[in-house]
């Protein structure tokens, strides 16, 4: 029985640390504008308020629910903040932003170690110390707005009761849905105009599944009065609603939620024992949510008398048992049960209309959206992967050489077809936006900012874009690090800035954007360039470079700070110099197959471009021969094929032989020798010659014969292996062997290295 | 979150004591190959399946007993030829010729051999220490010498015998 507990809890705990993680998301950037706000007008703008205010109040009510203390009490001292300085309209100071930021910081952390162990504690001096700042600050905020107000008697009320964590979770949750009801009604306008479309979606499709959840349960329950666990789960999802409708300052569906959970409340304790009138009221008030969530998705307004009724004949139900006397509640609770009596088989088949008209109301609807395991997505995606294979393989089975196959070949080709959009479609459902990514960003530019002490904006565009979740989960890290860089060395200072003519304030520049399958991610400063002469002077002293790197190309000189240990910063600042950070850079965005580009003019600023692929998986690859092995070549990286003839070769004293190809020069690789196969030919002239390209370097590689293009889809070498020169996967092909991917970037630069 | 659920929760966790008296009865128990007619053990819990022996794509700058690749179902699994491990004398490989898939640190090689034979027995009273003198090539891989009747079993010790480095790359360095 108590592994059951556990598990349930389990679940209760995983979900809500999932929901928190998206609140704490929301919060960030919200503080960030709110900060913004404040300072550039001097006055903060109450809707931002209001939304950070409810985020923590939400998550303080998720928090109590699954009954996390520390979170609780937390949350509970930063939304008694953020009452005041809605309330007071007082000027946020940086320090406050901090403190919020902090608190922020400090749940995120938390929320790993709750999911592993399901609940808070070993946080509480952590916990407590951020409680004492947040109270010092709640009193010196108060005292201020104390004095400038005088009304000490409204505040200590106001504050008092709710200082106490919140032990009577339940007491406290009913408090503090009364009490922000009329200020949410007040607000609800502005608020419209904070809450996205997708927010809206989302909680319409919540909603949805919530109500669902709760009439499954009522309904069982119905059945099975004695199991009061069912109850328990009805009152959850119906708590879960009105929290969500309490966020997003729908009034009605509120009122109505909240007297449906208060009837449910002691329904699941026992207090009350369940009986038709009572089902029917509950569920018709779960009808009303549904419906309603429907309406607001519509941009209908909800319909306030009837919510008046409702809410009368669900707290008339509740009143009956909360009363002591029935005879107290008598008049009012026989009004209803009377109705409820004489209406009962009406209501009832009304309830049944109800239900068939939820089911048009759910066809209509027809959900837009599900939650699916991100595991099952890559499931998927592997499955597509040996469904390619396997494609091929029938597409090139041995036994139909050499056949006329006309229909066969018609229906491969269908078939085919298919397959692509199915791929395609796969790829597609792991596609996320790159908005949360980039809204980190911005609060790394204001904590940079502050201590670098340089005014620095970040301006975001392209937000929408979206790339697989790949691309999402490697990309975060090399964004820190370039936009470290660009505040640290790239922009100067708000002073240096004003002497040379430019705004004091830099700006840092964010842009995503779809680019001929490829996905652009541009960060662009515009500071003082980069250093053509510092570049190579720290290059060599470094020994990364011989020579005195006069002959490098400008593209090369700038690839050189992606290069490990690399730092022209003349000290080590906390934040960056120390050489790793931009390696990270050319690191990840490599393991994506992508690659960096960087534009710079002196005084100008700097643009850096991470250019990645859209798919991942799944590449077209040339599959060549050389003896008997077999490689894939990406078909990206391919520029050319041909054959050769000896007085276009030149061989160079130290053994390299270049080829001429129409004026261009270009060094030969030969597979054979480079991984010591015997191969059919060992002429340069009797093989076939194909140029590859990779950032911009060229090269022809040397190999007996082509076989074919295809399909093909990428997967790692064993680990056990490690990493293998010039190599950067494998493959399965058609008739079940394995055929190397030749990595053409590494490729050249080994040969680099060897001729160097 | 319907009773169903809960009954089938419970029931896994029937399951999993049911696995783990299942990785009870697998102690004591080799998988026995033969190695230039000497007899080998390995521990049955680190198999998974014997193939025979198939295509194999060679990787280059691996060590020599590293043969290359083979795709098992769709997986791509490295296979070590255990001969040229031990440093005996190459040889061509026949329709005896077996893939033993073994897997550590949940790390999938295959072992190339010259023949399986049995699964057997070995209680722990019947096993000694590895011999001390003549530190040969494969020895360090030796975990114990296995007695059954008048027979001896050379027991490895799987860990070992993957992640080892090999002497003779010591030597190189």
């Amino acid at each position: 029985m108590s592994s059951i507990i556990n598990d349930e809890k389990k679940e209760f705990v995983s979900e809500f640390v999932n929901s928190s993680r998206e609140l704490l998301d929301d919060v960030e950037p919200q503080i960030m504008a709110l900060e913004k706000s404040s300072t550039a007008y001097g006055e903060v703008d109450p809707e931002i308020l209001n939304t950070i205010f409810r985020l923590f109040h939400t998550l303080k009510g998720t928090a109590s629910f699954v009954d996390l203390q520390t979170i609780t009490s937390v949350t509970h001292e930063a939304e008694t903040l953020l009452d005041i300085f809605r309330k007071e309209k007082i000027n946020l100071q940086t320090e406050h932003v901090d403190l919020l930021c902090r608190t922020n910081d400090f749940i995120r952390n938390i929320l790993d170690t709750v999911e592993k162990q399901l609940d808070d504690k070993g946080f509480e001096d952590v916990a407590s110390g951020i409680v004492i700042d947040l109270k010092n600050t709640i009193a010196a905020v108060s005292g201020e707005a104390g004095a400038e107000k005088l009304s000490p008697g409204n505040f200590s009320g106001n504050s008092v009761p709710q200082i106490k964590p919140a032990a009577a979770a339940s007491e406290d949750t009913q408090q503090n849905a009364q009490e922000p009801e009329t200020e949410e009604a007040e607000l609800e306008q502005e608020l419209k105009l904070v809450i996205t479309p997708e927010m809206q979606k989302r909680f319409t499709q919540e909603s949805h599944e919530l109500c669902e959840e709760a009439e499954l349960m009522l309904l069982a329950f119905e059945r099975v009065p004695d199991n009061l666990e069912l109850a328990a789960n009805a009152f959850r999802a119906l708590h879960s609603i009105k929290g969500n409708a309490g966020f997003f300052g729908f009034a009605e569906l509120e009122k109505v939620s909240h007297a449906a959970e208060t009837i449910l409340d002691s329904l699941r304790s026992g207090a009350k024992k369940p009986d038709k009138n009572i089902m029917s009221a509950i569920l018709s008030a779960i009808d009303f949510i549904r419906n309603g969530a429907k309406k607001v998705a519509d941009g209908l307004r909800i319909d306030a008398a009837e919510t008046a009724r409702l809410t009368e004949v669900l707290n008339s139900i509740s009143g009956e048992s909360l009363g002591s006397g029935p005879n107290q509640s008598r008049p009012e609770g026989q009004d209803s049960s009377s109705t409820g009596n004489a209406g009962e088989s009406s209501k009832q088949s009304e309830a049944q209309s109800a239900d068939g008209a939820q089911k048009s109301v759910s066809a209509a609807t027809s959900q837009q959206y599900i939650r699916i395991d991100t595991e099952k997505l890559d499931m998927l995606l592997d499955l597509v992967g040996e469904m390619v294979i396997a494609e091929s393989m029938v597409a090139n089975s041995p036994d139909l050489r050499g056949l006329q196959l006309e229909k066969f070949d018609k229906a491969i080709h269908h078939l085919n077809k298919i397959t692509r959009d199915i791929q395609e479609t796969a790829l597609a459902m792991r596609m996320i936006p790159l908005s949360s990514t980039f809204h980190k960003m911005e609060r790394l530019v204001r904590d940079l900012s502050n201590k670098f002490n340089k005014k620095i904006k970040l301006e975001i565009a392209g937000e929408e874009t979206e790339v697989d979740k790949t691309i999402i989960e490697q990309i975060s890290d090399p964004l820190v690090h370039i936009i470290r860089n660009s505040m640290d060395h790239g922009l100067e200072s708000n002073e240096e800035r004003i002497a040379a003519g430019k705004p004091p304030v830099g700006t840092v520049r964010l842009e995503a954007k779809h680019s001929a399958g490829e996905v652009w991610i541009i960060i662009e400063d515009d500071g003082r360039g980069l250093n053509r002469e510092k570049i190579i002077k720290k290059a060599i002293e470094n020994s990364l470079i011989r020579g005195d790197g006069s002959d490098m190309k400008d593209e090369e000189v700038w690839k050189l700070i992606f290069e490990p240990g690399f730092s022209t910063a003349e000290k080590v600042s906390n934040i960056s110099g120390r050489g790793v950070g931009m390696d990270v850079v050319k690191r990840n965005i490599e393991k994506l197959r992508g690659r960096v580009d960087i534009r710079t003019q002196k005084n100008a600023g700097t643009m850096i471009i991470l250019r990645i692929p859209l798919t991942l998986a799944i590449i077209d690859g040339m599959e060549i021969q050389v003896g008997r092995a077999r490689y894939i070549i990406p078909i990206s990286s391919i520029r050319q094929s041909f054959k050769t003839t000896p007085d276009k070769i030149t061989h160079t004293p130290d053994g390299t032989e270049v080829v001429n190809v129409r004026g261009e020069l270009l060094p030969v690789i030969r597979l054979h020798k480079m991984y010591n196969i015997n191969s059919l030919y060992t002429k340069l002239e009797e093989g076939l010659l194909i140029i590859v390209e990779n950032n911009e370097k060229k090269c022809c590689l040397f190999v007996d014969e082509l076989i074919g293009q295809q399909q093909i889809v990428i997967k790692g070498l064993s680990n056990y292996l490690g990493h293998v020169r010039g190599v950067s996967g494998c493959a399965i092909m058609g008739d079940g062997e394995i055929s190397l991917i030749l990595d053409i970037g590494d490729l050249i630069n080994s040969v680099e290295m060897v001729t160097a | 979150m319907s009773i169903n659920e809960k009954v089938k929760n419970s029931n896994t966790f029937l399951d999993d004591e049911m696995d783990e008296e299942m990785e009870d009865t697998q102690e004591d128990k080799y998988l026995t190959f033969v190695l230039n007619h000497e007899e080998y053990g390995i521990e049955i819990k680190h198999v998974i399946e014997i193939i025979g022996i198939q295509n194999i794509t060679s990787v280059p700058d691996m060590p020599v007993y590293i043969k290359g690749v083979i795709n098992l179902r769709g997986k791509v699994i490295p296979v070590m030829d255990v001969r040229m491990r031990f440093n005996i004398n190459e040889q061509a490989y026949n329709e005896r010729t077996c893939i033993i898939v073994i897997t550590v640190n949940e790390q999938l090689v295959g072992l190339i051999v010259d023949e399986v034979s049995e699964v057997l027995d070995i209680p722990k009273t019947a096993v000694e220490p590895p011999p001390k003198v003549n530190r040969g090539a494969g020895s360090k891989f030796v975990q114990g010498m296995g007695k059954v009747g008048d027979a001896v079993k050379i027991l490895l010790n799987a860990d070992k015998l993957l992640f080892e480095e090999d002497l003779e790359k010591f030597a190189a360095l």
